[in-house]
């Protein structure tokens, strides 16, 4: 019934948009007919919409309703049409196939799956198509939690962000039995919060501890990944948002939760997408005019760049829209594929591999649009300046991470052959230099000085030592990793020397830096050794030296936060052995005197001990001695 | 049971064991009931901190033993910044490294707390209290100052001691308005009478009676006394019997450099720089500070091609010198001290390149 009733209305509104399309053929598409568009074009997508839901069929040719909606909004309405590689497809089918049914014996193996990848790799799309295949009768066969941060609620909405998500997986929990559905999570909390990620990190264990006999809804957590630069998160750590941080070691390695990765979109695949576009709309691409060959020509040159199908679809239709005779290419217009860190790195350390883009992308960047057609100048221009500058404008803002990772990976530069010579110190020398103007108040110099001096005296190298192009892997910095292993050690060190205070006082103090370097490491040697008869093994203070830190070419979840907690409970069970004081038992002493003035305090005779506030004396058979 | 450089550390002026002529001079000092500010100096494990406590004690008898850790929370602007203040009746006791760049505004609150607070009491015979601060040389120019306008407005009821290892960072306005004093490092053999009185009070027999051990005690822990007596107990504690041939147990990171220092001689290559960037995030990870590092290595470098034989030995050890002068600058100057580091490594491998 309702669908024989959207046809009737497809067909109204068909006929209503021919005529709008003859209107748009005959004049050019200035501004002003785009306004008219935008208020005919809201029924149109609502009802696109309604019929994307019931599942009609699209018709293939001729179809009205894509005309003026953004086609990225379309999606196949078929899996063979998807943009991913079909064994990804299988397994992401199998995955959610085995999350709906339980086995008899073991039942849930799976509870949450987590779908990994970049934007626009067709995570959401491939997600919402296997549940519509799995759940063929239910209506919606997906449930999705919003954030309620990301919607401008005009009702006041509820409010607090914190309790959403646990709400919302408690709500979920009945959708069992015949009301099975998909619970899809895509809008995660934001994690940078640290209370909202702990409840949501709970919430999702208690999720996981749920026993598997126990009938629940599958889950499906969709993260889109990207790297954020670090300098602009606090704590300058490591803070890409990626599923490892996203989750906890816990969570990514608990038994019943499984994950698959989306890779950005092949061009094989992107192509095939486009292609399906185009034939879909080939009535529209020859009203403007536009030969077979010449979209298929874009079709080819936007597949080569993009690995984002979104991207690149609304790139499509912009391109043919407003597609006239003569008219450039898309790629000249279109996105500038944003550089990873490692492809920048690369860039400024072994030189770039495609030299004509990259002299593209310059003079884009410097001449502007109109006059690209122009080559002329183009042999003028040196391909090393053209990568700087190219690169500066991407990481120029964030120049001392940038640096530090030239810092990592400069010396992998051919490394068998790589000599230290002048030329090696000039690089080193220029970075050191690089990195005083960061205090300086001159960080624009920060990344200028350093990319152009490693790409000047790498040139100067390879011309040397000749082109083997045997090259180590690129490497994250280590810096932020050190970092965070400093901090602890920094927290370990004043738990030590607070500790040793209370338990000297009186009798010796010792500063920080004797703490560092002499206790540090001598009491654990006194400690251990065989004629103390100490059953804790008393750690060195930020652990054993020749314990390196690597850099390495993955992001890996470090599990140093719980090495430090072991060092410090160890460390405080062993002070216990040999001293026999408590300092759990004072400190939640010393944590309520807080509010005690000393000043005040110490006023009194000094005889009289304040209650409140603990005082340290040295113990008596200390005394003594 | 307690650490020996902890157990035996003199508590009164009299029980020092060196440099009489300071302690004697303290000693006066604490005798007439009232001292100016004072700034102490000298090299680590000399005694400064000792001496300091013990001349409190003089002056304001035991009671200066009775410590607390308060957990102070200064307003920096719209910041709270939590911070821990030991303090007994008589005195506080700050380190600027604690305090990470807001040492000015800690400095500045406490000490104003501290002096505005008169004593009630009037049959003490001290009115002022006593603030020590900790490793002074790491005060910043804006906390020194401040430090320098309150040490006039409250010198009636305030003492400031700094204690330092070098002087070369306070500004003279603060050095002209304390009395200084310098204590220098033991010497061997007063480091050695030491040694025997604590071996002879922790009554252990298993050190053999040869001069030479304390000899060498002495001279690999840099006449540090703490280290001295640390490293006697770890040798104590893990040998059986000490005799000259007992290997030393040197701290961990001292060992870290010297190797370090070892291979840049032996294996100039890129390898190299790798493994030494290595050595070098291990070593700040650990939160030995860069200067340190740098000063370590280069007297290592200083004392290995001593043994090289080679003509113009002294021209190398003077370049490395000045690449060490020029790196040290600019870790100052410089935020992340892994690119000074190699950068010295570098430069280093290179003047060994050209002339060895």
């Amino acid at each position: 019934m309702v669908m024989a009733e959207n046809r009737k209305e497809d067909a109204r509104i068909g006929r209503k948009t021919k005529v709008r399309k003859r209107y748009m053929v005959e004049t050019d598409s200035s501004e002003e007919d785009d306004t008219i568009e935008e208020e005919e074009i809201r029924p149109v997508i609502k009802l696109a919409k309604t019929t994307k839901t019931t599942k009609t069929p699209e018709i293939p040719g001729l179809n009205p309703e894509t005309l003026h909606k953004p086609w990225n909004e379309i999606q196949p309405g078929l899996l063979g049409e998807i943009a991913i590689h079909p064994r990804k497809l299988t397994d992401l089918k199998k995955a959610m196939t085995s999350m709906l049914h339980a086995d008899p014996i073991f039942g849930y193996s799976c509870r949450i799956l987590i779908c990994s990848g970049p934007s626009g790799s067709c995570k959401s799309t491939a997600v919402q198509l296997v549940a519509r295949e799995l759940l063929p009768d239910v209506s919606n066969p997906i449930v999705e939690y919003i954030n309620p941060q990301s919607m401008v609620s005009a009702g006041g909405g509820t409010g607090s962000t914190m309790g959403s998500f646990s709400n919302f997986m408690r709500q979920c929990a009945v959708l069992t039995g015949n009301n099975k559905r998909f619970v899809v999570v895509e809008d995660i909390p934001n994690i940078y919060h640290d209370k909202t990620r702990e409840e949501f990190l709970t919430s999702l264990k208690e999720w996981l501890d749920i026993s598997e006999k126990n009938d629940l809804p599958p889950v499906v957590m969709i993260v889109t990944e990207y790297e954020t630069p670090q300098e602009y998160v606090s704590g300058g750590l490591n803070r890409n948002f990626i599923a490892e941080t996203v989750f906890d070691r816990e969570i990514l390695f608990h038994r019943r939760v499984s994950r698959i990765k989306f890779n950005p979109v092949a061009k094989t695949y992107l192509k095939k997408c486009l292609t399906n576009i185009y034939n879909r709309e080939t009535k529209l691409f020859k009203a403007k005019g536009v030969s077979k060959t010449r979209a298929f020509e874009e079709i080819n040159a936007l597949s080569t760049n993009y690995g984002d199908v979104r991207s690149a679809i609304i790139s499509f239709q912009f391109w043919s829209r407003f597609h006239s005779k003569g008219s450039k290419s898309i790629t000249t217009l279109g996105k500038e594929t944003n550089m990873g860190i490692f492809n920048a790195l690369g860039k400024i350390i072994y030189g770039t591999q495609h030299k004509e883009e990259e002299i593209l992308n310059f003079r884009k960047l410097q001449i502007g649009e109109y006059k690209l057609s122009d080559q002329s100048d183009a042999g003028a221009i040196n391909v090393d300046v053209a990568s700087v500058s190219n690169v500066l404008k991407d990481f120029g803002s964030q120049a001392t991470s940038f640096n530090l990772g030239l810092l990592e990976n400069y010396t992998g530069f051919d490394p068998a052959n790589l000599k230290v010579d002048a030329q090696l110190l000039q690089i080193i020398d220029d970075l050191s230099i690089a990195d005083l103007c960061s205090t300086r108040g001159l960080p624009e110099y920060q990344g200028n000085i350093a990319m152009r001096s490693v790409r000047i005296h790498m040139r100067n190298i390879e011309s040397s030592i000749g082109t083997t192009k045997r090259h180590d892997n690129l490497k994250f910095s280590r810096q932020w990793k050190v970092q965070q292993k400093q901090n602890n050690t920094n927290r370990e060190l004043e738990d030590y020397r607070l500790r040793k205070l209370k338990r000297l006082s009186g009798i010796s103090r010792v500063s920080s830096s004797d703490c560092l370097l002499l206790d540090g490491f001598y009491e654990p040697i006194i400690l251990n050794s065989r004629k103390s008869l100490l059953r804790t093994r008393y750690p060195r203070v930020g652990g054993s030296l020749n314990n390196p830190i690597y850099a390495d070419s993955e992001i890996v979840i470090e599990n140093e936060e719980d090495d430090y907690f072991t060092r410090v409970k160890n460390a405080r069970q062993a002070d216990l052995e040999t001293y026999g004081v408590d300092v759990e038992a004072e400190e939640e002493g010393a944590l309520e005197s807080d509010d005690s003035d000393p000043v005040v305090d110490s006023e009194e005779d000094t005889t009289v001990h304040d209650d409140d506030s603990v005082e340290l004396l040295s113990d008596s058979d200390l005394d003594n001695v | 049971m307690s650490l020996w450089a902890d157990k035996h550390r003199p508590k009164t002026l009299e029980q020092l064991d060196f440099h009489e002529g300071i302690s004697n001079r303290l000693k006066s000092l604490a005798s007439s009931g009232d001292f100016p500010h004072l700034l102490v100096y000298g090299p680590p494990g000399a005694g400064k901190k000792t001496r300091v406590l013990a001349t409190l004690r003089e002056i304001f008898g035991p009671g200066v033993e009775k410590l607390k850790v308060d957990v102070k929370i200064f307003e920096n602007g719209s910041r709270k910044l939590e911070f821990n203040v030991i303090s007994s009746p008589y005195h506080y006791e700050i380190t600027p490294s604690d305090m990470s760049g807001n040492d000015r505004i800690v400095i500045q609150d406490l000490l104003k707390q501290v002096a505005q607070t008169e004593s009630i009491d009037f049959t003490r015979k001290m009115k002022f209290k006593v603030v020590i601060i900790n490793e002074a040389e790491y005060l910043t120019r804006d906390a020194q100052a401040a430090l320098r306008r309150t040490m006039e407005k409250y010198s009636g009821n305030l003492r400031l001691i700094l204690l330092c290892n070098s002087t070369s960072t306070i500004i003279p306005p603060i050095k002209s308005r304390t009395l200084q004093i310098r204590v220098p490092s033991p010497t061997a053999p007063e480091m050695s009478l030491v040694f025997n009185k604590i071996l002879e009070k922790e009554s252990v027999t298993s050190f053999d009676d040869d001069p030479s051990i304390f000899a060498n005690v002495a001279a690999n822990s840099e006449r540090n006394l703490r280290m001295g007596i640390m490293l006697l107990e770890s040798l104590y504690m893990n040998n059986d019997q000490i005799t000259a041939k007992t290997p030393m147990i040197l701290p961990d990171w001292k060992g870290v450099i010297k190797n370090l220092g070892a291979e840049i001689l032996k294996n100039r290559n890129v390898q190299m720089v790798q493994s030494a960037r290595s050595t070098f995030y291990d070593l700040i990870a650990h939160c030995i500070p860069s200067k340190l590092i740098l000063s370590e290595l280069t007297w290592e470098l200083w004392y290995l091609l001593g043994n090289v034989k080679s003509g113009n030995v002294d021209q190398i050890k003077g370049s490395i010198v000045d690449a060490c002068s020029t790196f040290d600058e600019r870790l100052s100057l410089g935020q992340k001290d892994i690119f000074h580091l190699e950068g010295f490594i570098i430069k280093t491998m290179v003047i060994l390149e050209k002339n060895l």
